[in-house]
């Protein structure tokens, strides 16, 4: 199903809009215990969602299965379901126990970044550009495959979560332009391990990065100016993981290199110390990549690139109310437990 | 021309291979400089035109939703959970 290339259209998105509620997460909800499984279940969802590959769904707040992706003909089903199940506060729906929800919410208190993950490429007289599929050796002879590819290279957002004591921690009591701070290093691991891996650009499948493959994750925040009513930081730090470049070895198909990253960080915050928030919170990773891109089975994907490729990540505050800013890092609520250190500092 | 300036001078840098490369890298990016880079990468208008929709996070808060407004409910699942890594 992938980003279905022909449904982002302006009649598709006002149509989802003004007459859908749209939700977005993993497949194995599905097969979860608790009452969001149970309720998919009785839609017989399960028996749809057997893969982790992307589905589109429709159901009623009644429990009714519907169709395929938001359409009219999907509406039309809906309209057709007796009153009891479909008019405005006829289905009773009681608030969820926080221990039986199966997603993690965005820490009490806490900051949200979004992080666009974009594929890159280097013009003739070597700026870099937002990449096109023609840019890619691997799919390049292949209009199919750059058919269903061409919306991945469009830049995709996920998010970061901060605890608020951590984004506290950024603020000192009595700040002093031309201090340094030292951004504490599980933030820096954090991003290194599950934001700043290219593979958010595509599937997010598995792709946290083990700590001990993290080689370098730093960031400083040097406060230029510091008044009553805000601090400014200049951000500058470097993150690299996986394997180290050999231009002999990283070539593709299925070259022998494993995967590697590297990139500069650079960036500016605001606090206003009135407000008490983080007004600004821009980073950019002006970002390289190379070695093997696995899919499922290993195999390279059509994006990987011989040699070393640009690629670029932006960061920025998660601001407004959209529900869509509590979509979890990664999209995947499993990335944030215990399991994979995403809060811990020792992982 | 500053856009084309700091989009190659970052281009040629990162381009260097190895640490020493990032070792010579300018400290800081002026603040024009580094806007030009988080706009280059952010989604341009017309892209990632999913994200234009509000997305809820989970299915029971969807359902809530819907069961109020009257509507049904569309759900996109992924592996990671699309949108935000729709596989």
């Amino acid at each position: 199903m992938g980003r279905v290339p022909a449904l982002w259209t302006d009649e598709t998105i006002e149509l989802i809009k003004k007459h859908f509620v749209a939700a977005a997460v993993p497949t194995w909800v599905c097969r979860a215990e608790g009452p969001e499984g149970d309720f998919l279940r009785r839609a017989g969802i399960d028996k749809r969602w057997v893969t982790s590959s992307g589905y589109m769904h429709c159901v009623s707040a009644s429990g009714k299965f519907l169709g395929g992706r938001a359409s009219l003909s999907v509406l039309k089903e809906f309209q057709q379901l007796p009153l009891t199940e479909r008019a405005p506060g006829s289905v009773s729906v009681p608030d969820l126990p926080a221990a039986q929800a199966v997603l993690p919410s965005p820490p009490v208190g806490g900051l949200v970044l979004k992080v666009h993950a974009r594929f890159l490429s280097s013009d003739q007289n070597g700026q870099l550009r937002p990449a096109v599929t023609t840019d890619f050796p691997l799919m390049r002879d292949k209009p199919n495959v750059q058919k269903s590819w061409a919306l991945f290279l469009q830049p995709n957002t996920e998010y970061l979560w901060l605890t608020r004591d951590e984004w506290q921690s950024l603020v000192p009591a009595e700040p002093t332009t031309g201090e340094t701070l030292v951004v504490p290093r599980n933030i820096v691991l954090r991003m290194a391990r599950f934001h700043l891996t290219p593979q958010r650009a595509t599937t997010s499948e598995g792709h946290i990065v083990s700590v001990r493959s993290v080689k370098s994750a730093e960031l400083s925040l040097l406060v230029d100016d510091a008044s009553p009513q805000r601090i400014r930081y200049q951000a500058t730090g470097f993150v690299r993981w996986g394997s180290d470049y050999d231009e002999s070895q990283a070539t593709t198909p299925n070259g022998p290199l494993a995967q590697g990253f590297e990139s500069p960080l650079y960036g500016r915050l605001t606090y206003d110390r009135e407000k008490q928030v983080f007004v600004q919170f821009d980073l950019v990773a002006p970002s390289h990549v190379w070695g093997r891109w696995g899919d499922a089975n290993g195999k390279s994907m059509y994006v990987e690139r011989p040699g070393r490729s640009p690629f670029g990540f932006a960061l920025e505050l998660a601001t407004g109310n959209s529900p869509t800013n509590r979509l979890p890092p990664g999209g995947n609520g499993r990335y944030v437990t215990e399991a994979t250190g995403y809060f811990s500092v020792d992982q | 021309m500053l856009q084309r300036s700091i989009l190659r001078f970052v281009a040629a840098f990162t381009a260097i291979i190895g640490a020493a490369a990032y070792a010579e890298a300018p400290k800081f990016l002026t603040p024009a400089e580094l806007e030009q880079l988080h706009q280059l990468i952010k989604p341009q208008q017309g892209e990632s035109r999913w994200m234009e929709i509000d997305w809820y996070p989970n299915v029971w808060e969807a359902r809530q939703r819907a069961a109020a407004e009257g509507k049904p409910i569309f759900l996109w699942a992924g592996s990671g959970g699309a949108p935000a890594a729709g596989c």
